[in-house]
């Protein structure tokens, strides 16, 4: 059985939780944004940046802890950390869910996250939101 | 409502053991937990080195040292670092004063920018990767720690007694000249 990778589960979690729709309308990427999403000052607009930072698998249980950034992108400040609070609130503390797919998820968790940055290429104000994510290493039948 | 029945013996006994905590013994495990933490600090520090990007010839174009060689550990303990190059805590970093805790980090203001991304540059994350190999082997760095502390204890009771007698000799000296 290959190592499975929950990161496509949670992005969507995150995206269709009620509270995010209403704020990014979609905008939920992994890796790196849409073309389109980031605008230059004047026309910014929320979306969320979701990075696989670190997985641990445990040796002699098919578990695997994995830990995400959530780049939250706002108008401003102030919209930055209503977006990294909705984030957290779509995924904290979430227990045990199976997909359609069989992927199991255990919970997951805000981690912390930090204060407000600025983008260096279009400083449009984001925050970050580290989250941890317990799932097992294979789908179930 | 009826009155509570008195205790039995061996209650009223435990209630009046008295227990004393060899506060000295604590703070000596504490402080060989910080030894270990270092070095596994040290072992996060490496192994995340070697994974950071490195561009040293635009480094020496700004004239700053590379990202991957600015990492640093630095560890408290009982609420003073005890070990580390950092002059200052880190942004945010708590600690109580009886606990030990490890920070590691890249002293680069490029260094988040890389680890998470930007709009314009995929994550290339080296120091949580690291982190997460490290934790999972914790164990040893801390158990070895913890034992060095403890060998190196007649040293340490020794230095102390001989810089106490140095103080004691610099006042009487400082005393008579008086």
């Amino acid at each position: 059985m290959s190592l499975v990778d929950p990161t496509g589960r949670l992005l969507i979690e995150i995206r269709d939780d009620a509270g995010m729709a209403a704020l990014v309308s979609g905008r939920v990427r992994g890796g790196e944004p849409a073309v389109g999403d980031a605008l230059g000052p004047g026309h910014y607009q929320r979306f969320v940046v979701l990075v696989r930072l670190a997985r641990t698998r445990l040796p002699r249980a098919p578990i695997q802890e994995v830990r995400y950034a959530a780049r939250c992108y706002g108008t401003t400040y102030q919209d930055a950390a209503a977006l990294a609070g909705a984030v957290s609130d779509a995924v904290h503390a979430r227990g045990h869910r199976i997909t359609p797919a069989g992927l199991s998820i255990f919970g997951s968790f805000d981690d912390g996250g930090g204060g407000g940055l600025l983008d260096p290429d279009t400083s449009q104000p984001y925050e970050v939101v580290f989250i941890t994510l317990g799932a097992l290493t294979e789908t179930l039948p | 409502m009826p009155s509570p029945s008195r205790p039995s013996d061996r209650v009223l006994h435990n209630r009046q053991v008295r227990i004393e905590v060899h506060r000295a013994a604590l703070d000596a495990l504490t402080l060989g937990m910080a030894q270990g933490l270092f070095h596994l600090g040290n072992a996060i520090i490496e192994e995340a080195s070697a994974a950071a990007p490195r561009d040293p010839e635009k480094a020496e174009a700004r004239g700053v040292p590379m990202m991957a060689d600015t990492g640093s550990v630095q560890v408290w303990a009982l609420g003073k670092r005890t070990f580390g190059t950092w002059a200052k805590r880190p942004k945010g970093g708590k600690v109580l004063p009886d606990q030990a805790v490890l920070f590691v980090g890249f002293d680069s203001p490029l260094a988040h920018l890389v680890e998470l991304g930007t709009v314009k540059m995929a994550a290339r994350p080296f120091l949580m990767p690291a982190l997460a190999s490290a934790i999972a082997n914790a164990g040893p760095y801390i158990k070895a720690g913890m034992s060095r502390y403890a060998a190196s204890a007649p040293t340490r009771t020794a230095k102390g007694i001989e810089i106490k007698a140095r103080i004691a000799a610099a006042r009487a000296a400082k005393d008579g000249a008086g």
